[in-house]
């Protein structure tokens, strides 16, 4: 009898020790449920990237309704940090520590994820496809291993840019207005090496705070250079203003776009004050447009209408931002599905850093999704298009962005 | 010559301020209402110059003997709006608005934000049009507001809407949202009004300029006539054997003579088959003649725009004195005549 409880009590004492051993569960994950979460703009400056959000929780939403991945219904949480850095601190680490998200999401914005990528990395929760393509994110997964990006290179934007001038208007003179951040600076320093001694000129250049009001004043000078081709690498707030100042000033150069701003909306905008510069404007593209008839019978167009039906009913269907956000929620959770089972940070990180994607229905065809441990941008190619004062036509085969 | 010099330049002064006097008191004076009506559907379109200046408030009476029906629960929309901001943040670009008209929920609209609209009045119902541009999202709060004391002269309720002063410096409370100054909406209202011919009238109170002070004294009424439009047709024999016609008749709207109608004559040999003849415009009495070739039965069909209508301001003008009246209108209409045969 003694023996039996003796053999029951070391029996006790192997399952307590083994269930002991076992790995402690990271935060924001149970058998059933992930929970995500990010900030983005959903007022102030940047607002018109707000629906980056919605449109990524309207897809967790539909996948959630099929089973949700590996067994887990996915959670997204997202705060509005009308795009200050300051707030995307305060709300991210609030997300980390009160809501105990698994991973940040989505964050829009270089210096909104900037501010939040020490504290993420100290902590070791994955800072997950933030909106954002500058060196200092790309570049740095050595440092920062717990952050990646998810647009291509802003350099490599830039460079496209310039190896179009450089082939299409080699006597091209160029004046840039940039955004005063990495945004700006890297699609500056693209564009100067993609031209380098190929004979378009960089004859003005002029930036702006992104905490700025008004980009008028640098217009005019830009005017001065009597430059034809006009680089605007700028968020939409600041976008509109130059194209309409150049209006004001009946300047007619030839327009370079920032993807950043080249949503229909922005663009209807723009064109309704300048037509004469917005009807042949160039840009990059890497998501389908699902307001373009190209797409009309596309199965990734009919699956987006009635996500945005059945889960966003309050968003509107032809921003182009519900459309982006749904691309990068896809490939979040393929990379949970990639994770397996067993989901924890550092699986989520391991695959993060192996994608290889090549069907994501949402991106142009040919665009593949691809990852390594040294490379931490998913994305690296894209189209150029040209805007016909209409829609987005597209104007090149697949090219190469890498920055 | 020292005092011959200061002469001249008071003169000059007196120039300079003779010129820009009018034009500082010009800086109101393009509001202009326009309102199609059909069933219980009103359409009503505000507009004014962009260069005037920023508008604090619009009140918009609905004509007398209007039935009103606020019962739509909350979140029903009324229909669409469209709506043409300047933004001042944006380099003063023209910004498209596009959204619907909400039935309030209740809380929806601050207390406070309504109080600095309406004071102490209570609404007959509040709503709120709810626009957005580029991803950003303005929601502008609207009151249907039953009239008391002399304002029921003018019929039985009014529209209120109040918008914030766009042109302040950029960090002061209150200030519209990307600097917007509305100068343009449209909206339409279903199943609020019933169908009652006669004039709305909008009551428009600018902001002076960059100082988001409301300029009460600034105020213009800006009348809109609906009423439906009639042509009456008569023909003649004309020509050799009275193979021909002598097509005339009259267009009006309201009773009053319609100047500038578009008016379609048909005719032919049987009363069931009438093809286009031609067409001619209305004169200033809102005759019309026209001279057929052939055609036994004729039949007219008048088509007016909206235009100008400047007897709507004597018509009301005591009514809404001292307030000066501007820019009248009237609302477009096709009408059709019976047919007729020549005689």
């Amino acid at each position: 009898m003694i023996a039996r409880v003796a053999l029951a009590a070391l029996a006790a004492l192997v399952v307590t020790a083994g269930a002991g051993a076992r790995p402690a569960q990271d935060p924001g994950v149970t058998p059933s449920t992930v929970l995500l979460g990010g900030t983005v703009p959903l007022t102030g400056e940047a607002a018109a990237f707000g629906a980056v959000g919605p449109g990524a929780k309207a897809y967790f939403d539909y996948v959630n309704a099929s089973g949700g991945v590996n067994g887990r219904r996915i959670s997204y949480t997202f705060y509005d940090d009308a795009y200050n850095p300051a707030l995307t601190v305060q709300l991210t680490r609030k997300l980390v520590e009160q809501d105990k998200v698994f991973a940040v999401f989505n964050t829009v914005g270089t210096s909104n994820s900037l501010a939040i990528r020490e504290y993420l990395n100290a902590q070791k929760v994955p800072q997950l496809f933030a909106a954002d393509g500058s060196q200092a994110i790309g570049s740095a997964s050595a440092r920062y291993p717990w952050t990646m990006g998810f647009l291509m290179s802003y350099r490599g934007e830039g460079a496209v840019y310039g190896r179009n001038v450089a082939q299409t208007r080699p006597r091209a003179r160029i004046a840039v207005l940039y955004e005063n951040t990495e945004l700006g600076r890297d699609m500056l320093t693209g564009l100067t090496r993609a031209i380098a001694g190929k004979g378009p000129k960089i004859v003005a250049k002029e930036s702006y705070e992104f905490t700025g009001s008004d980009v008028t004043g640098q217009i005019a000078k830009l005017k001065t250079s009597r430059a034809d081709t006009l680089m605007i690498f700028a968020t939409p707030k600041f976008f509109i203003q130059a194209v309409v100042s150049a209006h004001k000033l009946a300047w007619k150069p030839r327009l370079y776009i920032a993807s950043v701003s080249i949503e229909p909306g922005i663009m209807a905008i723009a064109r309704v004050n300048a037509p004469e510069l917005t009807n042949g404007a160039l840009s990059i593209a890497f998501v389908k447009n699902p307001n373009d008839p190209v797409w009309r019978r596309d199965k990734a167009v009919a699956l987006y209408r009635t996500i945005m039906r059945r889960h966003n009913p309050s968003g509107r269907v032809t921003d182009v931002y519900n459309w982006y956000g749904m691309t990068v929620a896809w490939t979040m959770v393929e990379t949970i599905r990639k994770a397996g089972p067993s989901l924890t940070r550092a699986g989520l990180l391991r695959a993060a850093q192996s994608l290889n994607l090549p069907r994501n229905p949402f991106l142009l065809p040919g665009i593949r999704l691809q990852t390594s441990r040294a490379d931490y941008r998913p994305l690296e190619h894209v189209y150029l298009y040209r805007y016909d004062n209409k829609e987005w036509v597209k104007a090149s085969g697949l090219l190469l962005a890498r920055g | 010559m020292k005092r011959r010099i200061w002469t001249a330049a008071a003169a000059a002064a007196s120039l300079v301020a003779l010129i820009a006097v009018p034009s500082a008191f010009a800086a109101y004076t393009t509001a202009k209402l326009e309102v199609r009506q059909s069933g219980t559907t009103a359409t009503i379109k505000a507009t004014l110059d962009p260069n005037d200046d920023p508008t604090a408030s619009v009140r918009i009476f609905v004509p007398t003997g209007t039935q009103l029906t606020t019962t739509q629960a909350p979140g029903t929309s009324l229909g669409p709006v469209r709506a043409i901001v300047k933004a001042l943040d944006l380099a003063g670009a023209d910004l498209p608005l596009e959204g619907n008209l909400i039935v309030a929920a209740r809380g929806q609209i601050a207390p406070a934000t309504q109080a600095a609209c309406l004071g102490t009045v209570a609404p007959l119902a509040s709503w709120v049009m709810v626009l957005s541009a580029a991803g950003q999202t303005l929601p502008v709060p609207a009151y249907l507001v039953a009239t008391a004391g002399a304002q029921a002269a003018l019929g039985p309720a009014y529209i209120q809407v109040c918008l914030p002063p766009p042109d302040v410096p950029a960090g002061v409370p209150g200030r519209a949202t990307f600097g917007a100054k509305l100068y343009s909406a449209e909206l339409t209202i279903n199943g609020v009004f019933s169908q009652s011919p006669g004039a709305w009238v909008a009551f428009w109170t600018p902001y002076r300029p960059a100082l988001g002070q409301v300029n009460a004294a600034g105020t213009v009424a800006s009348p809109a006539a609906v009423s439906a439009g009639a042509v009456t047709v008569a023909a003649k024999k004309s020509g050799r054997a009275g193979v021909g016609a002598v097509v005339s008749g009259r267009v009006t709207q309201g009773g009053q003579a319609r100047a500038g109608a578009t008016v379609a004559i048909f005719g032919g040999a049987k009363a069931n088959r009438l093809k286009r003849l031609g067409s001619v415009r209305s004169s200033a009495s809102g005759a019309f003649t026209f001279r057929a070739k052939t055609g036994l039965f004729f039949r007219a069909n008048a088509t007016a725009a909206a235009g100008a209508a400047p007897a709507v301001c004597s018509a009301i003008s005591a009514a809404i004195a001292p307030v000066p009246c501007v820019n009248p209108t009237t609302s477009g209409f096709t009408a059709q005549s019976r047919v007729i045969r020549k005689r």
